[in-house]
């Protein structure tokens, strides 16, 4: 007989933190194993227990105590480093004309003196224009680190907007940095709207992509009946907030994987092979299958829904 | 006075130990009167009653019995209630509802389909009933009609006599011994079924699932429908006269293992790298692909020998009378499905004896397997 399983393993497994393969085990595991099938149930019973009692504080939006003081902090060193700049501003108007006009007094030894910091300084011109000649690469692979940095910035933020950077004018990335800590600082409302404009360019890609000629994705006949109904089947299916039953969730991938592998072969050959009804039925029986699966799901879903 | 002091530390331990003991008593009686109690409760009800029964895990057991008497027990609920509308006079109960309670919630009903126990009924074998789990097996046995459904349990029917339909997600489904329309549901567990036989002319049986493998030993129905996406799919025993047979899979063979004498016309779709193998000597009617020749039968001197003139067909003699036909394929890429490149339709029709019953294959990658049993 097998060893029975970890606790903390157990916690994952409903905390839907395992990978596929480890799902399964475990899945099947407790299959078989009635004391981890009596410990997983209490441990379910616990999660949803825990799951409910924080509800409201999950749903609230509202940052932590510990990221509002990490905010504050970020806030007044920015201010801090602007003070230098703010002092600078204190300075007479007088004591900087007396500053300017003392250099012009001159004298034979103060002549001397001018003529020899022209050489150095014209010297020192010429050296640094041929350094820099020398080492322009350098100057180049800088200016791109410090591009990357923008990008990665930018990146953080919205991640999905990469696919599309060169069709769609990217985000102001000194906007993106500036606020982003102002941007934490206000209510999760006003984080949204702010992040508005890149999830909308996001959306815009796609529709770049999808609009594309060479993707658009042309439906052979009858498809279009099956499509519809695996949209609603599927929304169904994720219209439940709760996270589906890790057990649920592992059949479900599994068969799903198949299906859609099985949905693509036959479509390719159904569009490949246009005037054979074969090829076609072939097809069509894929999507039923598909309907079939994510109706039992579905289904399964709102049993459990039911015991919530 | 030492000893005085002694004796009285003494006393004193006795007593705490007596009164940890007093305390800790009750609560193991509590636990072995909760461990030994067993829910009953029965009623008597009406020969077709129709019984359902809902939990969200806990095995649940079903047995019919020459009783008109519904009779639920559990080992581990505390409590059952058989809830029905109530009769009008003289009339017996025709429906009813099994209520589980659990352990933790004597004093409240809990939701529907929400207790975790395990149960067993007995009802008149002329019951319907319709049962649900999450997790649990079912195993329901000589009643009239079977409905059964749960997501990761297996289900056994023995022994209906009128319909089963039953549905599962991962768990397997097992068929015994019944009569009947059928009809199974599952996604990755497996279905087998064995001697099943309709009871009107036009009870079908039907079997989908995903990744299950579908396995048939004597289902004797006029209508057989199975399919499945990468489950296998195998069938074994007798042929029905004017029988119609329909077997679909993605990517899962089938095998159908057959008497010697056993009549049939067979259609077969298969995609191009699909493969045929018979030990029926077949006379094909036709074969077709979409770069192919077309084929024709020819008849020869042996009535029964296969005979093609595809040149993709190609007869292969064994010895004695059993000829084999292996559908080879043009063009075989040795890559996964996802990426070939050369998918074409084929179709094999064929007869084998006066072709009482008609068999229809669709395998888009499986193997197609005629064995003579």
């Amino acid at each position: 007989m097998r060893e029975c399983l970890d606790e903390a393993i157990l916690q994952s497994y409903f905390d839907g933190e395992l990978s596929g393969q480890q799902l399964e085990s475990v899945t099947s595991h407790l299959a078989t194993c009635k004391t981890c099938a009596v410990t997983a149930r209490e441990i379910e019973a616990e999660t949803a227990l825990l799951a409910a009692a924080f509800a409201p504080e999950f749903e609230a939006a509202v940052p932590t105590e510990q990221l509002r003081r990490r905010l504050d902090a970020a806030i007044a060193g920015l201010q801090t480093q602007r003070l230098p700049v703010n002092e600078s501003s204190t300075f007479s108007v007088r004591g900087w004309l007396q500053s300017l006009v003392a250099p012009l007094s001159f004298s034979p030894q103060r002549a001397f003196g001018y003529a020899g910091l022209v050489l150095v300084l014209g010297f020192a011109a010429i050296l640094g224009i041929n350094q820099w000649r020398a080492t322009s690469p350098g100057v180049n692979l800088a200016s791109n680190e410090d591009s990357s940095r923008i990008t990665k910035g930018k990146l953080a933020v919205a991640p999905a907007a990469t696919g599309a950077d060169s069709q769609i004018p990217a985000p102001d990335s000194s906007e993106t940095i500036v606020n982003l800590p102002a941007r934490a600082t206000t209510s999760p409302k006003s984080a949204a709207v702010k992040r508005r404009p890149i999830k909308s360019a996001t959306t815009s890609a796609e529709n770049v992509a999808a609009t594309r000629p060479d993707d658009r994705v042309k439906l052979l006949p009858g498809e279009r009946s099956y499509l519809q109904t695996i949209a609603k089947l599927d929304s169904t299916i994720k219209s439940n907030e709760r996270p589906m039953r890790p057990a649920l969730q592992a059949e479900y991938q599994r068969n799903l994987a198949l299906v859609d592998r099985a949905l693509a072969a036959t479509r390719n050959a159904a569009k490949k092979n246009p005037n054979d009804p074969d090829a076609a039925e072939f097809m069509m029986a894929a999507y039923q299958n598909k309907v079939n699966l994510l109706n039992a799901v579905a289904e399964a879903r709102s049993f459990n829904r039911q015991q919530d | 006075m030492k000893f005085r002091a002694i004796l009285s530390i003494l006393l004193f331990a006795i007593l705490a130990a007596n009164a940890f003991a007093g305390e800790g008593n009750p609560r193991a009686s509590r636990k072995d009167d909760v461990g030994e109690q067993k829910a009953e409760r029965s009623v008597v009800v009406d020969a077709a009653v129709a019984v359902s029964l809902c939990v969200a895990s806990g095995n649940i057991i079903i047995h019919g019995w020459n009783r008109n008497e519904v009779r639920a027990r559990s080992a581990d609920a505390v409590k059952i209630e058989l809830a029905h509308a109530a009769p009008t006079s003289g009339a017996s109960i025709k429906k009813l509802e099994v209520a589980v309670f659990n352990k933790d919630e004597a004093e409240k009903p809990a939701g529907k389909c929400q207790a975790f126990s395990d149960i067993e009924l007995n009802v008149p074998h002329g019951a319907t009933v319709l049962v649900q789990t999450r997790d649990g097996d079912i195993s329901i046995a000589e009643v009239a009609a079977a409905y059964a459904g749960t997501q990761n349990g297996d289900i056994e029917v023995q022994k209906a006599s009128r319909s089963i339909e039953v549905g599962s997600l991962a768990g397997n489904v097992c068929l015994k011994d019944s009569s009947g329309r059928v009809n199974v549901s599952s996604a990755g567990g497996s279905v087998e079924a064995a001697n099943l036989q309709p009871l009107r002319a036009d009870d079908e049986f039907e079997v989908t699932t995903t990744s299950g493998d579908i396995l048939l030993s004597h289902v004797t129905h006029k209508q057989i429908n199975t399919k499945t996406v990468s489950g296998n799919l195998t069938m074994t025993g007798p042929l029905v006269p004017a029988g119609r047979y329909w077997f679909n899979s993605f990517s899962g063979d089938v095998t159908l293992a057959l008497p010697a004498n056993s009549s049939f016309k067979l259609v077969a779709k298969v995609s191009q790298d699909g493969e045929i193998i018979t030990d029926f000597p077949l006379t094909l009617t036709q074969t077709s692909a979409s770069s192919a020749a077309e084929a024709t039968a020819v008849a020869t001197a042996d009535p029964v020998a296969p005979v093609a003139k595809s040149g993709s067909v190609s007869p292969v003699t064994k010895a004695g009378p059993v000829v084999r036909v292996d559908v080879k394929p043009k063009i075989h890429v040795k890559v996964k499905p996802e990426v070939r490149v050369a998918f074409s339709m084929r179709r094999v029709n064929g007869i084998h004896g006066t072709g009482d019953a008609i068999i229809s294959v669709s395998s888009f990658l499986g193997t197609l397997r005629l064995e003579q049993n």
